[in-house]
């Protein structure tokens, strides 16, 4: 048994990280003002990334899912936009999008409303619903863009009606798709909430109030190690899933990767909270950074499966467990 | 990563189940919880069975007479004796989960040979005399003084929470020995022998109504100075030894408790009541179950997470505080659920003739307790905090 990285997974991700620096520094994203830069996106595709969970077969890494795991950490780390979530999952299923030259976002219809986001930016979309993962290409689209989407960087619309699309996976293959896809946005939020929690720390070690850093109160000092005990937790889980994924024998799939997406989601959207509440009323301003881990956080928690889903399916499979004994 | 038991953890879980499954069936049912002679017994007789079938001091050095388990066979050890009901660590708490690997560690040759094969065989219970009135969390404050006489130690004072205390053969104690320069540079770990004169023992009630620990008065108790384990104001960092063996796996078999006990509140809850519907058709009981069982998901990777790093480093690590301070949370906030579904139920320790109402209000009561004892939760967000963030201390 085993649940630490190895080299070759941290290596892998200190390159990633390496190319986030260059590319995708918080003020290069917001100077881009919620656009992707294709020349940043096209440095991420020559690195691999896209291809991590693409088998061999179609020029793909095909690699253990652990790599994607630690590199979307990373992505939400740095916010890189959220497609890149979108991308690593899609690749398996789009040659265009494993190459990197398209960038497509993947969505679900709820409550009648099927939002795209970065519809300026996408070449496709893939919209899931229960029978199938269906692609539609962007010339399809109509979409109507929301004047001032909640997250400054992520432009966002809703489709007026929605088109039939080419259906890429259906069935088990879907089911595993969507495994992915929700354990690779789990991973995205794990970095956002080790992330924003950095910031907080960082912040409440250098900022003076009484003659002292507010980083020695208790008052303080206790939402920052419940933030550390929010992130532990769900990276713990994240990684269990991501080993689950590659073998599903060693567990409960479907539970595992439920209970990564919900803890992910608290810990990023709880965290996020915490370190606007450290930052005190700078927190609440737009110069500083915090919000705009908050408002990804909600953004890349919605996806296929709602925190209120996960809580009723893990609901359900912890029923059938409890007659079981 | 790798979820897997390797072919010798395998073979180890094998052997383990075999034998469990010969001798838990031969163990009688468990005495009532303020018989404390029964409990003595009952729980000396389990040691004695494991000592017998070689799975005495599972975690310990094998030069000690331990098994030498890596962290991972520990682990298969807690889960599977849990999931066959085996019994609990119980009286031989302290012995086999602090005294024995602190005196395993930092003992002298006489003292292994003396105390150690007591311990596995099941023969003399311990206690702990760490706390005081005056020192809970600030530990370092003690004020139990010893005083050197020839070859004695005379010691005087007050020690708190002591459990097992009415039982114990032999205390872990912690004594003030100096009064100058930093206090926890004046304090020295001690074996004291429960039947020395001067020792009062007098037994605190719960708040569940049951006596799990007293209050030891010492008046010029005498203890020889081949008691002392480690050197004369050096027993903070003995202490400091015992506490790492605290950590770790130690809340496993908990962990594994409160997944049962979700289960049969979820059971509960799902018997139609009067109206014919049951509390489980409502939305925000199933929300709040899905939320609490992928919470204890959590702490079961959690726990694996810092297992797998105890097997790279050797050490616990410090990832206890942090599955202590969510698992004590989770643990009181399963027990609010359980109100919820007990109802008037209760009202009354038996459940009004509900043995599964009766555990949940038994579980509920005993809760209170986990965010307190073995460093309170407002400790391990200081230690975490201080320790793990690197925040600095609080300026006083």
């Amino acid at each position: 048994m085993n649940l630490d990285l190895t080299h070759e997974e941290i290596e892998f991700s200190q390159t990633v990280e390496d190319i986030c620096k260059r590319n995708f520094a918080i003020d290069q994203l917001r100077a881009s003002k919620g656009t992707i830069n294709r020349l940043a996106w096209n440095v991420l595709g020559d690195s691999g990334v896209f291809g991590l969970c693409a088998p061999e077969s179609i020029s793909g890494l095909g690699l253990p899912i652990s790599y994607a795991i630690v590199v979307c950490e990373t992505m939400g780390r740095f916010l890189v936009p959220k497609p890149v979530i979108d991308s690593i999952s899609l690749a398996p299923h789009v040659r265009e999008v494993l190459s990197g030259a398209w960038i497509c976002s993947v969505t679900s219809e709820s409550d009648g409303l099927v939002v795209v986001e970065h519809y300026s930016d996408i070449d496709a979309l893939a919209l899931y619903r229960s029978k199938g993962l269906e692609l539609i290409d962007f010339a399809d689209l109509d979409v109507i863009g929301a004047q001032i989407p909640l997250d400054p960087l992520c432009p966002v619309g809703r489709l007026e009606d929605i088109p039939t699309g080419r259906v890429i996976c259906k069935g088990a293959e879907l089911t595993d798709f969507i495994y992915r896809h929700e354990i690779l946005r789990s991973a995205y939020l794990v970095g956002i909430a080790s992330q924003v929690l950095e910031l907080a720390v960082q912040y409440a070690k250098s900022r003076n109030q009484f003659s002292r850093p507010i980083g020695s109160f208790q008052a303080i000092k206790h939402l920052l190690a419940d933030g550390l005990v929010r992130a532990e937790l769900a990276r713990a889980q994240l990684y269990v899933a991501g080993v689950t994924f590659d073998e599903p024998e060693c567990g409960n799939l479907e539970r595992a990767v439920y209970s990564a997406k919900l803890l992910a989601t608290q810990a990023a959207v709880t965290n996020s909270r915490t370190a606007i509440q450290v930052f005190g009323g700078m927190g609440f301003t737009w110069e500083v950074d915090v919000h705009l881990f908050l408002k990804r956080a909600l953004l890349v928690s919605g996806g296929l499966v709602s925190s209120e889903e996960c809580c009723e399916l893990l609901a359900g499979s912890f029923y059938e467990e409890s007659l079981s004994d | 990563m790798d979820l897997r038991f390797s072919p010798a953890e395998e073979a180890f879980r094998r052997e383990l189940v075999a034998w469990l499954s010969v001798e838990v069936p031969k163990v009688g049912p468990p005495p009532d919880k303020d018989d404390w002679d029964g409990r003595r017994k009952f729980d000396l007789a389990w040691q004695r069975r494991l000592f017998d079938g070689g799975f005495a001091g599972i975690d310990w050095p094998k030069d000690v007479g331990g098994r030498g388990a890596s962290p991972v066979e520990q682990m298969i050890y807690l889960s599977e004796s849990e999931k066959a009901h085996a019994p609990y660590v119980g009286v031989n708490f302290v012995g086999l989960l602090h005294a024995g690997p602190t005196i395993a560690t930092l003992g002298t040759t006489e003292q292994k040979n003396r105390y150690l094969p007591e311990i596995l065989m099941g023969n003399e219970v311990w206690c702990q005399g760490f706390s005081e009135p005056s020192a809970g969390s600030d530990l370092a404050a003690l004020e139990t003084k010893a005083i050197r006489d020839g070859d004695e130690y005379v010691v005087s004072g007050q020690k708190i929470w002591t459990s097992h205390a009415q039982v114990a053969d032999l205390c872990e104690l912690l004594v003030r020995t100096s009064k100058e320069g930093p206090k926890h540079k004046g304090i020295t770990w001690l074996i004291m022998d429960m039947r020395s004169p001067g020792i009062e023992v007098r037994p605190l009630k719960t708040i569940g109504g049951s006596t799990e620990f007293s209050e030891v008065f010492l008046n010029e108790v005498r203890i020889p100075i081949e008691n002392r384990v480690g050197k004369e104001n050096e027993g903070w960092k003995v202490a400091m030894v015992t506490f790492s063996f605290e950590r770790g796996t130690a809340f496993l078999s908990d962990l594994i408790r409160s997944r049962e006990l979700l289960k049969s509140l979820v059971q509960l809850s799902s018997i139609p009541g009067k109206s014919g519907k049951a509390k489980w058709e409502s939305d925000a009981l199933r929300q709040q179950v899905g939320l609490l069982s992928g919470e204890l998901d959590g702490l079961w990777s959690l726990t694996r997470r810092n297992i797998s790093q105890a097997s790279k480093d050797g050490v616990p690590g410090i990832g206890g505080s942090v599955f202590k301070l969510y698992y004590s949370e989770l643990r009181q906030r399963i027990s609010d659920l359980a109100i919820k579904v007990l109802g008037q139920r209760l009202m009354s320790y038996d459940g009004f003739g509900d043995p599964v109402a009766t555990e949940h209000v038994e579980a509920y009561i005993y809760s209170i307790s986990m965010t307190i004892a073995a460093g309170t939760s407002q400790v391990q967000r200081n230690i975490i905090a201080e320790r793990i963030l690197g925040l600095p201390k609080e300026s006083l």
